[in-house]
């Protein structure tokens, strides 16, 4: 079930609030635990029932370890754990892929049947290594079977996201059983936040998501302008996509009294890689950063204590080598294929090349070149990201820098004769009409996500007055308008 | 929730939800009779509504190859030719409601010449090219019936669509056509030259020869709408003499199709089919007298500007000549 399809919009999730605060509130709020995860179970069961049994079973044998560890704390045990997890992920995410290119490296052109990847698993992998390391590492003390079931498969982020800590949800779940929860304090804001949500992916995201797909789909044939339209279109359609899933997310989880952690914050503002990445995919970073970043360096720096390192051997064991290792597992982190490991790279290089600017204490940039420079580099990386083929981006990304591809269109043939320039029919600036669309949807989309605060974060702001009554009204209307077609979220294949 | 909030989700936003929605009825009510202007079908239907009578003895229809050339050259003296050539997404259907909106201000014509290429005949509006195309831009009482009888799975006359939910349609598009200036002539275009123009001949892109060699492999066919179209065209005009003229195609594409005898077969179809309800039918082939070589097309519909453009302009002009000639021959 999509977050913007209908039965979830108008009878699902209606339903759940109901049940929920009516038995919260008349029969205890352990019992609305257990109505909220019979709801999520149904709710990815809709989907694909025979795989709600690997994610159960997921759920079980996490909670069997978690518990192990709690009472003593193994090495192995977590091990052991940790690999299960990786094994299962590994089996249905990335067991063609690796085997394929094995066959490539023995010069055998092995191909193997298509895997069904089961929704969300790598979000619900994720989740679950975190609580088995904060288990080990006794950041938590004790988990109940229900409280454990609710974090890993409460439908507001089962699917993708925000990747919730269990020390994050624990009060809040031990409070909402004991009836001392939020309740339904925070319910008119996550209907502001869901609304929003909702607007960003439905109106935003899906109305500029054909320009960006009518540029990728003819990677060859496409012009200077083109390439960079399309580029930028899909920028865009990325991040409302993503944001106003994560938005939604957020959103439902305040309906049901619950605070998840929000994913971004105004990411096309930064003004340097590392600022970037503090910005997109929050919650996503956070985790790559406590649990593989951070070990890696922090061992480094251990070691570089003890034998004395230069400053450049410690710089590039200790921040180069971990940035590299991190991004290329965080890009086949979002699908086994080389585009995506092509797109960590580049986030790897720029956090590289940002990092090397700061130990050589170079002179800071003006704002507006550390901004351009940023764009520049997470554009580059988004084209790997959506690109079919690494040779596709490639070649994206040669148009958009090859001054010789710079052909006008023939609906400005006037222009182009005047100032003595190529023109021809192109393949997506085929008409004045779609262009000038495409450019409108560009600005527009380009202003809001400079200016358009993400509200999670500035709860405090929203009263509830007329004025926001009437926006929320226009956007919702809107959205209902284009509800006809549910588009499924660019997340939800991770 | 505290009491602000609890009233704000209670009362406040269902009811400012509902007079949204109402304030969007009002004022598509206020507008609804405002003519669309989103693409060159909709300024032309104005033109016919709005502008001044034409009454030109010949009505030139037809796809976008034609529309393309013609919004450039002038294939007959001014007056002479009404341009109603439009792009495939409407159809002939498309065509055929065009040509009705023409004759509820102008006599009727002494002859229609269809300019076009042969899948113009087997294209039927489907989806959103229908919507966009078709049903929102010929919406009078005997065009809808039209659609009702013939194109049912297009056109749904029960659908009641709020304004709300179409905001774009039902009053962004209509504010646009206000702020922008009424279109009250025909386009109109230079009269082309007798001369042969000096041609492109550079080489073709790769991706043009692929949709010429994609063009080439799809068959020919002749719809039932159409067919239904065409008979409609002849029953409401049976004085004037119906021509068809087979577009430039590009060589490959040309040659492929007269090998599986597909022009041929065409031709026989509408000749056949229209035998008995127009006065007079008649086939003229461009392409038997002139060949297009690959090179001469820009896309694999489009010829390249301004050499090929002119060089169709141009034949296009003999060709009208000759049919009216002909015609007058006839009345003698």
């Amino acid at each position: 079930m999509l977050f913007n399809d209908p039965i979830f919009l108008f009878i699902f999730l209606p339903i759940v609030v109901i049940l929920f605060h009516w038995i919260r509130r008349d029969v205890g709020g352990g019992a609305s635990m257990v109505l909220i995860v019979a709801a999520s179970i149904f709710f990815y069961g809709w989907w694909n029932p025979p795989y709600l049994l690997l994610l159960l079973g997921s759920v079980l044998f996490n909670y069997a370890v978690t518990h192990q560890l709690l009472k003593s704390p193994s090495r192995l045990l977590l091990i052991v754990g940790v690999l299960a997890n990786i094994a299962v992920l590994g089996y249905f995410k990335y067991r063609n892929f690796f085997m394929e290119n094995i066959g490539l490296l023995l010069g055998e052109g092995w191909q193997f049947e298509e895997i069904f990847i089961p929704l969300a698993i790598s979000f619900f992998t994720f989740q679950q290594v975190a609580l088995l390391v904060d288990a080990h590492d006794g950041q938590i003390k004790r988990v109940k079977f229900l409280d454990f079931a609710t974090f890993v498969i409460l439908f507001p982020q089962l699917i993708a996201g925000p990747i919730v800590l269990y020390r994050e949800m624990d009060k809040q779940f031990q409070s909402l059983r004991n009836g001392s929860g939020a309740g339904l304090s925070l319910f008119g804001l996550g209907v502001v936040t869901f609304i929003l949500g909702l607007f960003k992916k439905v109106a935003l995201a899906d109305g500029i998501a054909p320009f960006a797909d009518s540029v990728f789909a003819v990677a060859d044939q496409l012009t200077m302008l083109e390439a960079w339209g399309g580029v930028i279109a899909y920028t865009l359609q990325l991040y409302f996509d993503f944001s106003g899933y994560s938005d939604m997310a957020v959103g439902l989880g305040m309906m049901f009294g619950l605070l998840l952690p929000i994913n971004f914050n105004l990411p096309y503002r930064a003004t340097s890689m590392i600022d970037f990445w503090k910005r997109w995919h929050i919650t996503m970073t956070r985790f790559f950063m406590m649990y593989l970043y951070s070990p890696i360096a922090l061992s480094v720096m251990r070691k570089s204590i003890l034998n004395d390192w230069s400053k450049q051997k410690q710089f590039l064991l200790g921040i180069v080598v971990p940035i590299i290792i991190t991004f290329l597992v965080s890009g086949l982190w979002h699908g086994a294929a080389w585009t995506f490991v092509a797109f960590g790279a580049v986030n790897a290089l720029g956090l590289v090349v940002n990092h090397l600017w700061k130990e050589w204490q170079l002179p800071r940039p003006h704002i507006f070149f550390g901004w351009l420079l940023t764009m520049l580099t997470i554009m580059v990386s988004f084209v790997y990201f959506r690109a079919d083929s690494i040779a596709n981006a490639n070649l994206i990304i040669l148009t958009m820098m090859d001054p010789a591809s710079f052909i006008f269109p023939n609906w400005l043939s006037y222009y182009a004769d005047y100032l003595g320039m190529p023109w021809h029919t192109l393949s997506v600036f085929s008409s004045g009409t779609y262009t000038v669309r495409m450019v409108g949807w560009i600005v527009v989309l380009a202003l809001l996500s400079l200016l358009l605060k993400n509200r999670p974060l500035h709860l405090h702001e929203i009263r509830p007055t007329v004025g926001l009554a009437i926006s929320l009204s226009v956007m919702l209307w809107i959205t209902l308008g284009w509800l006809d077609e549910p588009s499924t979220f660019i997340y939800f294949q991770f | 929730m505290n009491t602000q909030w609890r009233k704000f989700i209670s009362v406040t936003f269902p009811l400012v939800f509902i007079v949204v929605a109402l304030l969007a009825e009002a004022i598509s009510f206020f507008l609804k009779d405002i003519p669309l202007r989103r693409h060159d079908l909709d300024r032309l239907v104005v033109v016919l509504e709005e502008g001044k009578a034409i009454n030109a003895p010949t009505v030139l229809l037809g796809d976008s190859i034609t529309q393309d050339v013609l919004k450039n050259y002038r294939v007959a003296p001014i007056g002479e030719v009404a341009n109603l050539t439009t792009n495939k997404a409407s159809g002939v259907v498309g065509s055929m409601f065009l040509l009705g909106r023409y004759l509820e201000k102008n006599i009727p014509p002494k002859r229609v010449v269809f300019a076009s290429t042969p899948e113009f005949f087997g294209y039927d509006p489907e989806g959103k090219a229908a919507e966009i195309y078709l049903t929102s831009v010929f919406n009078k009482t005997e065009e809808q019936r039209w659609l009702l009888k013939y194109m049912s799975n297009v056109f749904d006359d029960q659908k009641i669509e709020p304004a709300i939910l179409n905001i774009e349609g039902k009053i962004g598009y209509k504010i646009l056509a206000l702020l922008t200036s009424t279109p009250d002539s025909l386009i109109e275009g230079s009269e082309v030259s007798n001369q042969m123009p000096v041609l492109e001949s550079s080489s073709i892109h790769p991706s043009v020869q692929r949709g010429i060699n994609s063009r080439s492999n799809n068959p020919l066919i002749l719809s039932k709408i159409v067919e239904h179209a065409l008979t409609t065209i002849c029953k409401t005009l049976p004085e004037t003499d119906l021509y068809f003229v087979l577009a430039p195609m590009p060589e490959t594409t040309y040659l492929k199709r007269k090998e599986k005898s597909e022009i041929k077969k065409i031709k026989n179809k509408l000749l056949k089919q229209l035998k008995n309800s127009c006065l007079k039918v008649g086939f003229i082939d461009i392409n038997e007298h002139r060949v297009f070589p690959d090179i001469a097309m820009r896309d694999s519909d489009h010829l390249k500007r301004p050499g090929w453009t002119a060089e169709y302009a141009r034949l296009l002009k003999q060709i009208i000549k000759e049919i009216e000639s002909d015609y007058s021959q006839a009345l003698q």
